[in-house]
């Protein structure tokens, strides 16, 4: 069921092509840099995403990997609460993973393009499972063997630090992800005792160290990680119906953006639905508990997590956690991890979809005969969809794929053979841009990964009537050049531009007579390419690279420790399965 | 659910159930297939 969910969703997608909207920008071939080790001069916000994607686009074409990024987020994440789910009943398994894989967090996620906090999302059951079984020793479950079994499982660090691995892939899924398994594992209960402090400092150290490539690199860069009060309200979470903030962040929306609110959250029909998923939810977990399938210490640490995270999405909108909100973002360092909060109610997804699970076992079981209980059950996997119809298909056309057109492949061979340093200047001076090869999605200025060196163009996050200033600081330094109506030609080497890419779409018929007296090296229907004369070099802050470097060799090393234990095991396996070989024909 | 009857429970359910369905066929019955933003610059809208 939750393949089936999954290619519903991504079908469109699956073609030749990448897919572009907002943050997500996959690219062919992207350069290996020392941005994508939180080196540059921007902040280390996709590290180490970027990173990964770049040295898988290595070994299969970058649309290729997207697919498979996108649908392993998709079956990761419905494998994972289907485990999860404290239920014996295959349908409450599907209707959890279904539940967690179609929810308006998923859409709006989706579409605003944070895949690298999906990967984390789709981590967050197995982090749960890993640390309820980190857990101090004490009582297993009574009944449902099975399913005590997935919760209490053999204690193993390995294991725990490998899903936390996974949630590391995106900043704020690895602090979730960090705060989850600590709560889940640490959460006073009578069945099993929580993880000894010992156990939890572990636990800790791990995530730290898993951690370390974007945080070490974020503490380091010179000046602090830029604080941006004004960012603070314009993404905090808002209402998206007729709940309000609270009540769209329970039903798991909530999102800043209103250009990504799935269709029909404004109507009431639904939440009756919905209410029936948190009410059946309720009962799940209630009755695990209570009949002691389940070690309750573990439960109240997921929701625990739950509520905390919830209390953090709604932050910004409640009168006076508000200002709390602003005093964390604007002076405790990686405070700024709590702009875009409604991120946070991630881990009550988690809680809702398993609990969903074994509510349904109830709900199945209290009509009579076996027929009503497998129609009941079918209708109850189904709800996640007609919640959320317009999820399907690519969120209802929203979402495609594009290719990049021959042009750009032009222009970055043209700019790759110059050996000359110095940076490349894309215009109009937007970091959001729609491409008409790209169905006018709006999407992050992709030439940023696209080209081998260094892009320089806005870095402003412009909202409908508000502005959020950026973080990089060679932007500020062309911005008055560009935004002035003088030539540009004879500007923009001094701030160290080698190249400008015009991309003609929006007021870009304004800059070519600007770039007068530079070379014009390609002129195509959708862009042109100048070259100007070598540049003065530009000094920009970055972080230093020792300390960072060592970070990630110290996090590389605690990889090669979480993959040693599946190896050793296969190898085990292959040697068992060897002698016994050998046995039945010796 | 000691504190409602069953058969109300499940009544009030398939209610949900059918409103959910309704809904659900209305509002993919009135999406064009595309909806895309065309603002070119915006990124986000509160």
């Amino acid at each position: 069921m939750v393949g089936l969910a999954a290619l519903l969703i991504l079908a469109p997608l699956l073609l030749p092509g990448y897919v572009l909207t907002y943050d997500m920008v996959f690219v062919p071939r992207p350069a290996l840099t020392r941005e994508l080790l939180g080196l540059g001069t921007s902040v280390a916000r996709a590290v180490p995403s970027d990173l990964l994607v770049a040295l898988a686009s290595r070994a299969l074409p970058a649309d290729w990997v997207q697919k498979l990024v996108l649908a392993g987020i998709l079956a990761g994440a419905g494998l994972g609460a289907a485990r999860l789910a404290p239920t014996g009943l295959p349908a409450g398994r599907a209707a959890a993973g279904v539940l967690y894989v179609w929810n308006a967090f998923v859409y709006e996620r989706l579409l605003m393009g944070h895949w690298a906090l999906l990967v984390s999302y789709a981590a967050l059951p197995w982090v749960v499972l890993a640390a309820a079984a980190y857990r101090g020793d004490g009582a297993e479950g009574t009944s449902g063997a099975a399913t005590a079994r997935r919760w209490t499982g053999p204690p193993s660090l390995r294991r725990l630090a490998a899903a936390l691995a996974v949630a590391a892939v995106s900043p704020p899924g690895g602090v979730i992800a960090s705060v989850l398994a600590l709560l889940v594992a640490g959460f006073p209960g009578r069945r099993r005792r929580p993880a000894s402090m010992r156990r939890l400092a572990l636990v800790g150290g791990v995530a730290l160290v898993l951690n370390a490539p974007w945080w070490v690199p974020s503490v380091l860069h010179p000046g602090g990680v830029p604080v941006r009060p004004v960012g603070v309200a314009a993404f905090a979470s808002r209402p998206d119906g007729p709940l309000g903030t609270v009540g769209s962040l329970v039903t798991l929306g909530g999102i800043w953006n209103a250009n990504v609110v799935p269709p029909g959250r404004d109507s009431l029909l639904w939440l009756p639905a919905f209410a029936l998923v948190v009410v059946v939810a309720a009962v799940g977990w209630r009755r695990c508990v209570a009949a002691g399938r389940l070690d309750g210490g573990a439960v109240g640490g997921l929701l625990a997590a739950a509520g905390i995270g919830l209390l953090v999405a709604a932050a910004g909108a409640l009168p006076g956690l508000d200002q709390g909100l602003r005093l964390v973002v604007e002076h405790v360092p990686g405070g700024g991890l709590l702009r875009d909060g409604q991120k946070f109610v991630a881990p009550l997804a988690v809680a809702l979809a398993a609990g969903f699970g074994a509510g349904v076992e109830w709900l199945a079981g209290l009509l009579a005969t076996p027929a009503r209980r497998r129609v009941a059950a079918c209708l109850l996997v189904a709800i996640p969809l007609l919640l959320l119809p317009t999820l399907a298909w690519g969120a209802w056309g929203r979402l495609g794929v594009a290719r990049y057109p021959a042009s750009w492949a032009e222009a970055r061979a043209a700019v790759t053979a110059d050996r000359v340093p110095g940076g490349l200047l894309v215009l109009p001076w937007h970091l959001y841009v729609g491409f008409p090869w790209n169905h006018d999605r709006v999407v992050l200025q992709p030439a940023q990964r696209y080209f081998p060196r260094r892009v320089v163009t806005n870095d402003d996050l412009e909202l409908r009537g508000l502005t959020v200033p950026g973080e990089d600081p060679w932007s500020p330094r062309l911005a008055p050049l560009v935004l002035g109506s003088g030539p540009l030609a004879p500007a923009v080497p001094p701030a160290g531009v080698r190249w400008v890419l015009v991309e003609k779409i929006g007021p870009w018929s304004a800059y070519p007579p600007r770039l007068a007296g530079a070379e014009l090296i390609l002129d195509r229907g959708d862009l042109a390419l100048y070259r100007g004369p070598p540049p003065r070099p530009v000094e920009l802050p970055a972080a230093p690279a020792a300390p960072v470097l060592a970070a990630d060799v110290v996090a590389l090393a605690l990889l090669g420790w979480i993959a040693a234990g599946p190896v050793a095991s296969l190898r085990r396996r292959l040697i068992e399965s060897r002698n016994s070989e050998g046995g039945i024909h010796g | 659910m000691s504190g409602i009857p069953l058969r109300v429970f499940l009544g009030l359910a398939a209610v949900a159930l059918v409103l959910a369905a309704v809904a659900s066929l209305v509002l993919v019955t009135s999406q064009s297939p595309s909806q895309v933003s065309k603002e070119l610059i915006v990124y986000g809208n509160r």
